[in-house]
């Protein structure tokens, strides 16, 4: 059977929080305390993943035409980021794309994890065989692309799946 | 060329050598073949050499006669001929062997001898099994080399294992043997390959040693080829190459005529060849006679020779001559050069060390702020803020917490000569070894030293467990300090922390009216106090956020905002907005000061150690929210007429009580810092070993009474006066030594004046004040000039001529203690130029120079503390690297531990499930994960000092856990920034009414908006 799987906004917040643990390279050294130089690196990150949340929020809480407007905005910051041709560009754009896939990642995990293992019918308890998401989420190698895809699949906090239910299988089988 | 520049001459080396040169007379057979074999016998004959010199040391001249020269009779394996439990019978049979390499059957029976070595060192000498056991592997290369060639035979493998028997040689004191037996390989080894370039890595550190220019030039150009024979040589490793080309090029302006003949066609070559070298290619010129130089070079260096680096002829205008001269222009291009080859990716971040206090910061390693070139750096404040980030990591180890580290530090470094002195067989001298070999040794399957290896592992888990839990208070005085300790915020006082960074300019006052004088040094100290203020406010919250919205790292976060706390329970209390850098002071100094209290008993088991030092630290903390409104106003207000002799503030139970005239406030704090000493010394040590072997041992009475006694004995001597006042004075030593802190580093150029013995040198050396600019900007450049004494000339001019590397070393140190005089305290920079064994030190400007001149008890004291820490010993350095640190010593124990059977003696006793638990403790030291134990103490501060564990547990969860809408981070940040600096600045209140804040985060005083304080 088809069914609507919700993400709620608890479950975009926990996928949000684990999505963010994943930051730029700061390798601590045994027995030194460290402070990093340029912060710039920092920053971008900080601003543009900033960008990135609003946005995921509005196409959870409000559709994808809702984000669309943050869709844009966030482009037009990579555009910006690139112009600027600094070593640690690579470095921010990876963790950006790095952070969407697992936001990705948790946030189907959640929808899935919330489909009831067993229902009833006809008094009779059926449990769950095999649950498929309808559609599959093919993740750009473009921050930009892979940003309207989980905005996409995200969107109106709904994800289609489809669930196979049957008898459990008696002993005696 | 290469056996021209052998230490000895082949031909006297030995009678052995002389028949083989008779034997191979080109005359007499095919000369390719022949001299093949021939240069294969000599690295066999040096390796006989090696073993026979140390043979004559350890055992005596008498030792020779035990050699067996006899042919083993047919049918009998060489292995059955000897007695192959005693070491004396392997040198006895290997040695003359190694006389008759030409021989197919002998190389046969190396060979076997190689394969039957017991892998369990056999009884006896140390050193002569660690010769043994290096020279037998390359025996077999060596006859894979010959007999299949260097490819094929594998000479990279042949150079690896030479370099070993070369090292065990040398330390043995064999240095001219080694030297040999390293040359003689390399000249059958392909010219390329890592074995090759640690051999003559090992050449060159050798003849500089022994101070041989001409060994020096030909090792460093071998080493210069053999990177280049690297597919990544010419491209990534530039530096290196650049290096050991100049390195030989230096060299060779010393040596002798043949020498310089041979070797400088190919140095020549290669600065032609590569153009990263093309900016040597003068020096390289300059070896030639004047008639085989370019006219070009001619014309811009004229017909004589490149100026030496020492001259002994006076001229009057010595200085300003050299300055104007082309040779020295080049000089500066070539310096340029070799910084431009550096790599940049080593950039991304500054460190200070926690074992000798250092600080690493990139931008500060090639170059030495002077003058006020500091106000020129592009980059001042990235720099500056980093700088000051890691300068107030230092001063915090500088109190209680560094002292309760140096204990530790000196226990485990005590511990280990004592289980140096449980090793037999190895030097008398315990010192000595640890000075070359590091943590002690252990004998497989003796169960003697278990107890005192586990000592060592109890040290250094305490010593990790008082960093991890002190981590996130650290990072968030530093964070703070970085942030919001702006001078332009307090007219009255300056931290110790801007002190050290305005001493980074000299004040050199080129007007007589001291009023003129005055005036000059107030403009310039405004003018690094705006800078540094603009340097806030434009990268102060970015670099703020880059700190707080770093997620599971190093915990900024929990720290900073525990500073904070107490930063407003102190306001609170004082009921107004204390500025920033008026508050920073205050914790800088209860951080320093007053947290004798909260450091554990250091004797306590390392399983109680870290829970204990953990409460203790987080109740200290909270304890800081009780200081009252009249001791806060006490410290942070200005030194007014009744307080000018106040000397500082004892802690006394948590609160600072003002140290009067008659207090010897100094007296007092060392015995604070005693008080922490003494817990580590030898009662409590054997307290706590007590308490160890209480716990874990209850397998054989036999090892416990053997243990014990052998312990016992060591601490009785321990314990003595002697041994106890040698421990006091190495942790006042550490501790001064660890009050200057270098701030910067560079390699510079030189020339030194030495007009005859009975003036004074006068040294110009040359170096770069910045980084930021394009190295060859004069700009970037200073020239410092200075008179040495007629002892310190020569002392350098002998180094020049042993070690002959073109560069000294120069740091610029702050003096943290203020030990050149307290009025200045770290304003007082000092540069110390360091070259070999020689060392000068200085004051950066003429007002530290000229104090430090008129005292001499503080010159010789600042002398000694500074020379170590710019050329700390070997057994210091040792002692840093393989002891304090910790990793070497696990590693050697997880090894020892391997042993599947344990005695005491000859007796076989029973202690699998001790040695089971100290292997259990090894894995956990070594699997340990720092970062998540900094994040639990963070957590943990959080929680007691707002008593509020989900708030705790909320700020685990990040920054952006806190302040929930994207939007509105921005704001928070500048919201903790304004706050951090002065609460009721209109900035901090427009920010604070732009954003939500969880956690409970923010409150509400009369002068504006503060961090929730401590509950």
């Amino acid at each position: 059977m088809s069914l609507l799987g919700a993400i709620t906004l608890e479950q975009h917040e926990h996928a949000l929080e684990m999505a963010r643990v994943i930051g730029l390279p700061l390798q601590p050294i045994a027995g030194r305390a460290l402070a990093p130089l340029g912060a710039d690196a920092a920053k971008w990150l900080n601003d543009l993943w900033d960008r990135v949340e609003e946005t995921l929020e509005r196409a959870v809480s409000r559709g994808l035409d809702a984000a669309r407007e943050g869709i844009e905005g966030v482009n037009k910051e990579i555009d910006r980021l690139f112009a600027l041709g600094k070593a640690w560009v690579d470095d921010v754009v990876s963790v950006v794309r790095a952070r969407l896939s697992e936001y990705l990642r948790q946030a189907m995990n959640g929808a899935l994890n919330a489909v009831q293992e067993t229902i009833q019918v006809n008094g009779q308890e059926l449990r769950i065989e095999k649950l498929d998401l309808k559609y599959s989420v093919k993740m750009s190698a473009s921050i930009k692309g892979s940003l309207l895809e989980v905005c996409e699949f995200v969107s109106g906090g709904e994800i289609e799946l489809s669930a196979h239910y049957s008898f459990p299988k008696s002993g005696a089988d | 060329v290469l056996g021209q520049a052998l230490s000895k001459p082949l031909a006297t080396a030995s009678k052995w050598l002389s028949r083989i040169k008779k034997k191979f007379n080109p005359g007499g057979g095919g000369p390719v073949v022949y001299a093949r074999v021939f240069k294969h016998e000599m690295v066999a004959l040096l390796t006989r050499r090696v073993l026979v010199s140390v043979l004559k040391v350890v055992e005596g001249e008498s030792a020779l006669d035990d050699l067996d020269t006899a042919a083993v009779p047919d049918g009998i394996p060489i292995v059955d001929y000897f007695d192959r439990s005693r070491w004396q019978g392997w040198v006895g049979v290997l040695a003359p062997r190694l006389e008759k390499w030409d021989d197919p059957k002998i190389r046969s029976q190396v060979s076997e001898l190689a394969g039957a070595f017991p892998k369990e060192p056999v009884g006896g000498h140390p050193v002569m099994i660690e010769l043994l056991e290096s020279a037998l592997p390359a025996l077999v290369s060596l006859q894979a080399v010959l007999e299949r060639g260097p490819a094929d035979g594998d000479s990279n493998l042949l150079c690896q294992r030479v370099l070993r028997l070369a090292t065990a040689a040398e330390d043995c004191g064999a240095t001219d043997d080694a030297y040999d037996l390293a040359t003689a390989t390399v000249d059958i080894s392909l010219p390329g390959g890592a074995g090759i370039e640690a051999l003559s890595t090992f050449m060159a550190r050798n003849a500089a040693r022994n101070g041989r220019a001409h060994q020096i030039a030909a090792s460093k150009l071998i080493l210069a080829r053999a990177i280049l024979s690297d597919p990544k040589g010419a491209t990534e490793r530039q530096a290196e190459v650049f290096d050991a080309v100049e390195g030989s090029l230096e060299a060779l302006k010393l040596a002798r005529l043949k020498f310089q003949e041979a070797f400088r066609m190919p140095l020549w070559e290669a600065c032609q060849e590569h153009p990263f070298l093309t900016v040597l290619q003068p020096l390289a010129a300059s070896q030639f006679p004047a008639d085989k130089r370019t006219p070009e070079w001619n014309q811009a260096f004229g017909r004589g020779s490149w100026p030496s680096r020492v001259t002994r002829v006076a001229t009057d205008n010595w200085a300003q001559s050299l300055v104007r001269s082309a040779a020295v222009h080049t000089d500066f291009v070539i310096d340029a050069k070799r910084v431009a080859l550096d790599s940049p990716a080593t950039k991304e971040s500054a460190t200070s060390d926690w074992t000798d206090w250092t600080i690493d910061h990139p931008a500060f390693r090639g170059c030495i702020p002077y003058r006020s070139s500091i106000l020129k750096d592009a980059s001042f404040g990235t720099h500056i803020l980093s700088l000051s980030h890691e300068v107030a990591h230092v001063y915090s180890f500088f109190g209680a917490l560094g002292a309760a580290t140096i204990a530790l530090r000196i226990a485990l470094l005590v511990n280990e000569l004592r289980l140096w002195s449980m090793v037999s067989g190895t030097s008398r001298d315990l010192e000595e070894n640890i000075t070359k070999i590091g943590a002690a040794i252990l004998t497989k399957g003796d169960a003697a030293p278990m107890l005192p290896v586990q000592i060592s592992l109890e040290l250094i888990s305490k010593i990790q467990a008082l960093q991890d839990i002190w981590t996130p208070w650290l990072e968030g005085i530093a964070v703070f300090c970085e942030c919001a300790s702006d001078p332009s915020f307090d007219d009255e006082r300056i931290s110790s922390v801007t002190q050290v960074l305005r001493g980074l300019m000299d004040f050199f006052p080129d007007k007589e009216d001291p009023e003129a004088k005055f005036k000059w040094y107030q403009e310039l100290v405004q003018q690094f106090d705006e800078k540094a203020h603009r340097a806030i406010e434009s990268e102060g919250p970015t670099r703020l956020s880059m700190y707080l919205r770093t997620r599971g790292s190093i915990p900024y976060l929990e720290g900073y905002l525990a500073v904070r706390s107490v930063v407003s329970s102190w306001r609170q209390a004082a009921g107004r907005a204390i500025s920033g850098p008026a508050i920073f002071n205050l914790l800088l100094y209860v951080t320093r000061t007053g947290s004798f209290e909260a450091i554990p008993d250091l004797s306590l088991p390392a399983g109680d150690f870290h829970e204990t030092a953990l409460s203790k630290h987080t109740a200290w903390v909270q304890s800081l929210g009780k200081l009252t409104k009249e001791e806060i106003d006490d410290f942070v207000s200005p030194p007014g007429p009744m307080k000018e002799h106040r000397s500082g503030y004892l802690w006394i139970k948590g609160h600072p009580v003002p140290a009067s005239a008659e207090v010897d406030y100094s007296a007092q704090e060392i015995a604070a810092r005693k008080r922490v000493l003494d817990h580590a010394s030898s009662p409590e040590l054997a307290h706590f070993g007590k308490n160890l072997v209480d716990n874990h041992f209850d397998q054989s009475a036999t090892l416990f009474s053997a243990v014990k006694h052998v312990y016992e004995g060591q601490e009785k001597s321990l314990n003595d006066k002697d041994a106890v006042e040698t421990r006091a004075n190495m942790f006042e030593t550490m501790s001064m030594s660890n009050a200057f802190l270098p701030v910067a580093t560079t390699l510079a150029r030189f020339q030194l004046l030495r007009p005859n013995d009975n003036d004074p040198g006068r040294l110009m050396v040359s170096f770069r004040t910045r980084d930021d600019i394009d190295p060859t900007d004069p700009d970037s450049r200073s020239t410092l000039m200075v008179t040495i004494t007629q002892e310190s000339a020569a002392q350098l001019e002998k180094e020049y001529l042993r070690c002959a590397e073109p560069r000294m070393r120069v740091t610029r140190l702050s003096d943290l203690a203020g030990i050149i005089h307290h009025n200045l305290g770290a304003d007082a920079h000092l540069l110390a130029m360091r070259y070999g064994e020689w060392v000068e030190v200085i004051g950066s400007s003429p007002a530290t120079d000229t104090l430090l001149s008129q005292n001499t008890r503080v010159k010789d004291a600042v002398r000694e503390y500074v020379g170590r820490r710019v050329r700390p010993s070997a057994f210091e350095e040792s002692e840093v690297r393989s002891i304090a640190k910790g990793a070497n010593i696990i590693e050697r124990t997880e090894k020892w531990l391997q042993s599947p059977n344990w005695k005491l003696g000859e007796e076989s006793v029973e202690v699998d499930s001790w040695a089971r638990q100290i292997r259990k403790q090894c894995r956990e030291m070594r699997e340990c994960n720092h970062v998540q134990r900094q994040r639990e103490a963070g957590k943990a501060l959080l929680a007691t000092i707002w008593g509020d564990s989900a708030a705790a547990e909320a700020v685990e969860k990040g920054f952006e856990s806190i302040v929930r809408r994207p939007g509105q981070r921005e704001s928070a940040i500048r919201w903790l920034f304004e706050t951090a600096r002065r609460p009721d600045a209109e900035a901090a209140k427009a920010a604070y009414e732009s954003c939500e804040l969880g956690v409970g985060l923010a409150v509400e005083r009369s002068y504006g908006s503060d961090l929730r304080p401590i509950a």
